[in-house]
């Protein structure tokens, strides 16, 4: 007999889930104002138990529906949520981003909150999704999509910092093409001997300008790549696993449905990305940008595709009101 | 302008084209080379990937032909519709282009793949001493603010020491007074790998294409069939360079059946095909009930559930009498079935259907009875009839009639895919080579030098760092060893650090 309250198990975690991410994002706004190290570990312990909070409300949510609860947008959002929530506590702990913890806070709220705003009606699976496969090949793919934001929001600050520096750098330039030569050395400096010596080597191999290799601009640059690296892969293998599926299914592997060939697309569009960075010759900048446009990518295959109507199979995401 | 010199002689043929000189596998390389340097050139990959990534997103964008009627998308796209046609913008993964862009794709995996694999082999697998004088010369290599003792052996096992801390495969050369530490050597396979792995699976599809096949066929429970039949294979249909087998054993279908959902009963939640294998002497080869999800399997080929349909016919009892009706008829340009009972009745029945019929918002049929000798259906007049809902009794003119359902018949898709190992491996190589790239290679070169060329004065550390990603990460660990390398060598050695 199951006399256990899931519905109410399942409202109270995302409930919780929401107040922790608006705790968290708090804390980490905070935290830009007040730069104690206590507060941002704090707050990251705030996002991880947000996660296993929205984790706990899924769950809950599909031994009520006796299927992985993915079959509406409201689920989808809730489970790219935990996604990103998952990616950024581990980038976070890994590298202690700079400005990176307020932002994801934000976007996260933003998507419980609009899928809050969408039907929670659990929904019945059309036949060919009932499948153990799905359970499998969809949670790769979502918590790729939480490394790729994270690259996102990480390039955005690169950006915002080496178009800072770029700025500052001019006006220095500017400012001793006016004094004599012996004042030329104070410029650029990137601090330190050992610094110098390994950005010898960078630059030799990977292309990096001393200016862009300190301070923000290395951590954002690095947490991008790092970011997308760890993505790569889970998309590769959502990608590949959902292939399996519809070859066991329905005796194709790819069939070139909306939803499948924008997955190629972004797997594509990263796969320039690593590309790029592997060969050395394109400055971080370009690199940011191709991020950015790698997250264009990722925000159109998951939303895109079934808010334009090009739906099938992959018809779950469809936003109905 | 002057004449050239005519009396002078002529340059022979072979100076003016060095090539002439060379022998033929020479020459064959003079006139590759470049088409292999630019085939195994990264720049070609990123741009290549690039371009797949524009057609397959005009793919998404612009309706495809099979997808969509092609009526529709000559209204849609008017006067323009031909010249986009030409093109292949409704046809864009079939396109000339698209396919062309492929082997291109194709040829630049495989003669990229070529190139990296070496050095990233001897990458991984060498150990790769470089001599001080050689490393002196680096211009990453620099010295720790600290001074190794006389002891050689002592400065590198604590060293050793140190770099086994933080993970590191390490390698000592005492003579030469060298430490090679590494470490994610292996990553530098992880591209190959996957490069590997995409070209046993485009491999693998070709080879499908000339040996496999798919077949769609709808069939009636109590129907079978054999799949030698042309009008069965879907989109790959055998062609003049295809060398696989077709099966000579029959597929039976017992039943079909639908399973709905309790609290959306609209919903087909699932359907099953009872389905025997028989050879010619009609002995069952086996038996099995399959839906979607679950095909069933036997000589290589599989048997998938991939759709249903209306048969045509419909469940009806009457009088209590289970029967089959088929629509055999026509009347006003409508199928109707007209079935003659045993007692000289007839009994017409008219199906309706809510996706088919306008203004029919619920699947179902009207009947009609006519006794011995009424003749046929009345034009014009509209007789005593009974309307039915799919589960529905009534009585019309003394006969009962229960309008049971109507008989759907199951879509099988039949595929023979010898692919699939091929497939399945490199999905597992793909999905391995795309996790070794996450790692990064890590190298360390760690050489003693003695100060000012006195071995007994001591010995100065030089260190040459170097990875292939990560470098933040690296720059940090590499930070904590060196603090570790000052603090080890300068227990062991405290009256020898340097300022």
């Amino acid at each position: 007999m199951n006399t256990f309250n899931w519905l109410q198990l399942e409202q109270m975690g995302a409930s919780a889930g929401l107040l922790l991410v608006a705790l968290g994002t708090l804390m980490y706004v905070l935290h830009v104002l007040l730069p104690k190290p206590w507060l941002r570990l704090t707050a990251t312990i705030i996002m991880g138990l947000a996660a296993v909070s929205l984790m706990a409300s899924v769950a809950a949510r599909s031994i009520q529906a006796e299927f992985f609860a993915l079959s509406n947008m409201y689920e989808a959002l809730l489970i790219c949520t935990i996604g990103l929530l998952v990616a950024f506590v581990v980038i976070e702990r890994w590298f202690s981003v700079p400005n990176l913890g307020w932002a994801v806070g934000f976007l996260a709220l933003i998507m419980l909150f609009y899928g809050g705003s969408l039907p929670t009606d659990i929904t019945p699976l059309q036949a060919a999704l009932r499948s153990y496969w799905r359970a499998i090949h969809v949670p790769p793919l979502l918590l790729s999509y939480g490394f790729f934001t994270v690259a996102f929001f990480s390039s955005v600050g690169f950006l915002v910092v080496d178009t800072k520096q770029q700025g500052a750098l001019s006006r220095a330039m500017l400012r001793e093409s006016l004094l004599p030569a012996d004042g030329i050395g104070a410029v650029g400096g990137t601090g330190g001997g050992e610094v110098s010596a390994y950005n010898a080597d960078q630059s030799n191999s990977g292309g990096l300008l001393d200016r862009s290799f300190t301070g923000y601009g290395a951590v954002y640059d690095e947490v991008t790549y790092r970011a997308i690296a760890a993505g790569f892969p889970l998309l590769m293998i959502g990608v590949i696993l959902g292939a399996l599926w519809a070859n066991e299914a329905w005796g194709n592997y790819w069939s070139w449905d909306p939803k499948e060939s924008m997955s190629l697309v972004t797997l594509l569009g990263y796969g320039v990305y690593l590309h790029m960075r592997l060969n050395g010759e394109h400055s971080p900048r370009t690199l940011a940008w191709v991020s950015v446009i790698g997250f264009l990518l990722v925000l159109m295959t998951f939303v895109g595709v079934n808010m334009w109507g090009f739906g099938s199979l992959h018809s779950y995401g469809a936003i109905e009101t | 302008m002057p004449l050239p010199n005519m009396s002078s002689p002529l340059p022979s043929t072979s100076s003016l084209w060095p090539v002439a000189n060379l022998k033929l596998p020479e020459r064959l390389m003079v006139v590759l080379q470049p088409v292999l340097g630019t085939f195994r050139s990264v720049q070609l990959a990123v741009v290549l990937l690039a371009l797949l990534a524009a057609a397959t997103i005009a793919g998404v964008v612009l309706p495809q032909e099979g997808n969509v009627d092609v009526a529709q998308i000559q209204k849609q796209f008017g006067p323009n519709y031909a010249f986009m046609k030409q093109l292949g913008m409704f046809g864009v993964f079939s396109s000339f282009w698209f396919i062309t862009l492929e082997v291109l794709f194709f040829f630049n995996l495989l003669i990229g793949s070529f190139k990296w694999l070496k050095p990233a082999w001897l990458a991984a697998t060498q150990v790769a001493y470089v001599p001080a004088a050689v490393m002196a010369l680096k211009p990453a290599a620099h010295s720790l603010r600290v001074k190794a003792g006389a002891d050689v052996q002592a400065a590198l096992a604590q060293a050793q020491a140190v770099f086994k801390r933080h993970g590191y495969h390490v390698h000592v050369n005492t003579a030469d007074g060298q430490l090679y530490a590494t470490k994610g050597q292996w990553s530098r396979l992880g591209p190959c790998a996957a490069h590997l792995g995409i070209l046993i699976c485009l491999l693998a599809g070709v080879y499908g294409s000339f040996t496999g096949f798919k077949a769609i066929h709808m069939v009636a429970p109590g129907g079978q069939f054999q799949i030698p039949s042309s009008a069965m294979f879907a989109t790959n249909t055998p062609q003049p360079w295809w060398f696989g087998q077709i099966p000579t054993w029959t597929i039976a279908v017992r039943d079909f059946r639908m399973e709905h959902y309790e609290n959306h009963p609209d919903v087909v939640k699932n359907y099953y095909s009872g389905l025997d294998i028989v050879d010619g002497q009609g002995h069952l080869l086996k038996r099995q009930t399959i839906s979607v999800n679950h095909p069933l399997s036997y000589d290589h080929i599989s048997i998938y559930q991939a759709s249903f349909a209306p048969s045509g016919r419909f469940k009806v009892t009457v009088d209590g009498q289970p029967r089959l009706l088929e629509l055999n008829q026509a009347f006003n340009q409508r199928s109707i079935s007209v079935n003659r009972l045993s007692d000289g009745r007839t009994l017409i029945m008219f199906p309706f259907f809510a996706n088919q019929d306008p203004g029919v918002t619920q699947d179902h049929a009207v009947f009609f009875v006519l006794k011995k000798g009424e003749g046929d259906l009345p034009q014009g007049t509209m007789p005593e009839t009974l309307k039915l809902l799919p589960g529905a009794s009534g009585t019309l003119k003394g006969t009962h009639i229960t309008y049971v359902e109507p008989e759907m018949q199951t879509g099988l898709q039949i595929k023979r895919a010898p692919e699939v190992p091929w497939m399945y491996l490199s999905f597992v190589i793909i999905s391995i080579g795309t996790v070794m790239c996450f790692f990064s290679q890590r190298q360390v070169w760690l050489t003693l030098a003695p100060v000012d060329g006195d071995p007994s004065a001591g010995h100065a550390v030089m260190l040459h760092p170097k990875t292939n990603k990560a470098r933040l990460s690296f720059r940090r660990e590499m930070l904590a060893i060196e603090a570790a390398l000052v603090a080890r060598l300068t227990s062991a050695n405290p009256s020898e650090r340097s300022g």
